[in-house]
């Protein structure tokens, strides 16, 4: 009966509660805690949200990027090869 | 090597994303020799390590990415029975992931960004080109392993038709 009003409650709203239960928690003991209102975390929010947030996300991401299109390309290479190797079989 | 694609590719997914937390993990968290921006953002404030921290974050994230498309690429091959379970071409995989990550990452965000170094203080040093040697010796052993897991396939083709 409980385990069925359990499932009731959505995925979001266990989250979200999880998540409100942490910001009440920590914000009470934590100055750095990125998600709390204390002036330091503010602060640290400013910064990384600043004017330069795309560059710097995107300075991130690209050897992700720049790593994906390579094993792209090795992929590709590969099933170059294997297609080779059948048409001489044929 | 048909066969032993899916394979080799979902080594190589999960090489860069073992490559990656190695990184993190070691050089950003333990110690500290560097962090994401530091270059950019000098962690001589715990403010700027503060902000350094959250970047770190953003890209554990995208490891932990590349680390979920490895395992799902692992999961999927899994299904296909036509894969040939060779340890050395999934090793050869995780070796030439972990040396393409180190090779990339290295030349991109040490040296062409210069967004952080191996070793922050030193700057661009014999550290970050020891990164870059890493990357080539990873990569040669993983085509190494891949290759001759290759040949023991064709061994043991040869020996069955035999």
């Amino acid at each position: 009966m409980l385990g069925h009003k359990f499932r009731k409650i959505s995925f979001t709203k266990l989250i979200s509660s999880i998540m409100y239960l942490f910001i009440i928690i920590f914000s009470k003991v934590s100055l750095a805690c990125t998600i709390c209102h204390t002036p330091r975390a503010d602060y640290v929010r400013a910064m990384v949200f600043g004017d330069d947030f795309c560059i710097n996300l995107i300075l991130i991401a690209l050897p992700f990027l720049v790593l994906s299109i390579l094993i792209g390309l090795l992929y590709l290479i590969f099933n170059s090869k294997a297609l080779n190797n059948n048409t001489k079989e044929l | 090597m048909n066969r032993k694609k899916p394979l080799i590719m979902a080594g190589i997914f999960l090489g860069i994303g073992m490559g990656g937390f190695v990184d993190g993990i070691v050089f950003h968290q333990i110690l500290q020799l560097h962090n994401m921006l530091s270059a950019k953002v000098p962690v001589n404030t715990l403010v700027n390590a503060e902000i350094n921290m959250v970047w770190d974050g953003i890209f554990h994230a995208l490891t932990w990415i590349m680390t979920a498309i490895g395992v799902y690429l692992l999961w999927e091959a899994g299904k296909n029975r036509d894969i040939s379970w060779s340890g050395k071409a999934f090793w050869g995989g995780l070796w030439l992931g972990w040396g393409l990550f180190n090779l990339v990452e290295g030349i991109i965000d040490h040296h062409i960004l210069g967004i952080h170094h191996v070793v922050e203080r030193f700057g661009v040093s014999i550290y970050d080109y020891s990164f870059l040697g890493s990357g080539i010796l990873f990569i040669i052993l993983g085509i190494k392993l891949i290759s001759s897991g290759r040949r023991d396939t064709i061994n043991a083709n040869s020996t069955i038709n035999k």
